[in-house]
């Protein structure tokens, strides 16, 4: 028997949370199921391998998220009311429309896909249907963005270094050309003159890799939303997540 | 929602909103089922930021709202209203759209009749 001590949080907004993750003995469980079945609709229990950190109601910054899956975005659309919809799934109302209106808008898109009327569409199955797809979607447009993290932030830093190192050659390409025109005919301003077409070919080609980085930073962006507009899937896409801008 | 389970220990997957009759059964339950071993400590959350939920919006704004292959942020920048305002809005209005859907079995086959619909729907409030 564990006599550790059940702390519940109630947020002054109305959020409850665990100040951790509790001990249960089967029979309290059992219990505390019906309690939130008679509460809330629907309520899933998963097994996981262990607790990952989480922001709690009583974070210091308050950031924390409701997470979302089939079984919600499946009730959203079949429930009969935005309050039914709040008050069973356990969101504020506000919340329960914004979140409709996310829902339904990637509702009619699914429907527009498959070449098929909303009012056609709206029976359970393709409703439950509908939802695995779009928990699919999310997955793999939140996989696709992690895969892309690393790659996105050394595009943005490179594009960076090469604004920087243009910039430089710019100030020394008109150094040259000041400096070849000074010494007209001499020594002095041929070298300069070689230097100034020298440093323009080196920017031409950091051009070219500007423009090269540019193109992959779109496509990588384009393919995240093609991804989350359920358009491409992450098999399809053809997903290489490039090495040759590693540093 | 979701209840994460480890061996003998749950946990929520993330916080809960409850109204106050809930949160009053939610108690009353929780001290049914764990006794004294049950705590409730209150905690200030931070405010929301003021939210105007009926905003009046023009004959020029509405075909934007109603247009929905434009996205609320692009909305939002163009009608100068927040993004949570339009997201309200829309989504109030998608809830009647689907709720026709489902009742009177409306065709909503084209984009036309979509925008329509919306359209009216704004019209009337």
């Amino acid at each position: 028997m564990n006599s550790e001590k059940i702390e519940i949080i109630v947020g002054s907004r109305g959020n409850i949370d665990f100040k951790k993750a509790i001990y249960v003995s089967e029979d309290r469980l059992n219990k505390l199921l019906n309690l939130l079945n008679s509460l809330f609709y629907p309520v899933n229990i998963v097994d996981v391998e262990n607790f990952k950190e989480r922001n709690r109601v009583n974070s210091i910054n308050s950031r924390y998220k409701r997470l979302f899956h089939k079984e919600e975005y499946e009730f959203l659309l079949n429930s009969s009311s935005i309050q039914e919809a709040a008050e069973k799934l356990g969101i504020p109302n506000m919340r329960a429309i914004t979140k409709m209106e996310k829902v339904i808008s990637e509702f009619m898109k699914w429907c527009k896909r498959q070449g098929k009327d909303i009012s056609s569409m709206t029976d359970p199955d393709s409703i439950k249907r509908f939802a695995e797809d779009l928990e699919i979607i999310h997955k793999d447009a939140k996989r696709y963005k992690e895969m892309t993290k690393e790659e996105n932030n050394k595009i943005r830093n490179k594009l960076k270094r090469i604004d920087k190192i243009i910039k430089k050659i710019n100030e020394d390409i008109d150094i040259n050309k000041n400096l070849s025109k000074e010494n007209q005919f001499t020594g002095v301003g041929r070298d300069a003159e070689l230097k100034a077409k020298s440093l323009q070919l080196k920017k031409e080609d950091l051009e070219k890799e500007k423009s090269n980085l540019k193109e992959r930073f779109m496509e990588i962006r384009n393919n995240f939303n093609k991804i989350k507009e359920g358009e491409l899937t992450l098999n399809e896409s053809n997903i290489k997540v490039s090495k040759q801008h590693e540093e | 929602m979701r209840i994460l389970k480890h061996e003998n220990h749950i946990d929520l997957e993330s916080p809960i909103f409850m109204n106050s009759k809930q949160i009053e059964i939610f108690k009353n339950g929780m001290k049914d089922i764990f006794g004294d071993d049950v705590l409730f400590t209150d905690v200030k959350e931070p405010k929301l930021k003021g939210v105007t939920t009926h905003i009046r919006y023009t004959k020029d704004q509405l075909p934007l709202i109603s247009n929905l292959d434009i996205n609320v942020e692009d909305v939002s920048k163009q009608i100068g209203k927040s993004e949570h305002a339009i997201n309200l809005k829309r989504g109030r209005l998608l809830k009647k759209l689907l709720e026709k859907a489902k009742k009177e079995n409306e065709s909503f086959s084209s984009d036309k009749n979509i925008k329509e619909f919306v359209e009216d729907e704004l019209r009337k409030n």
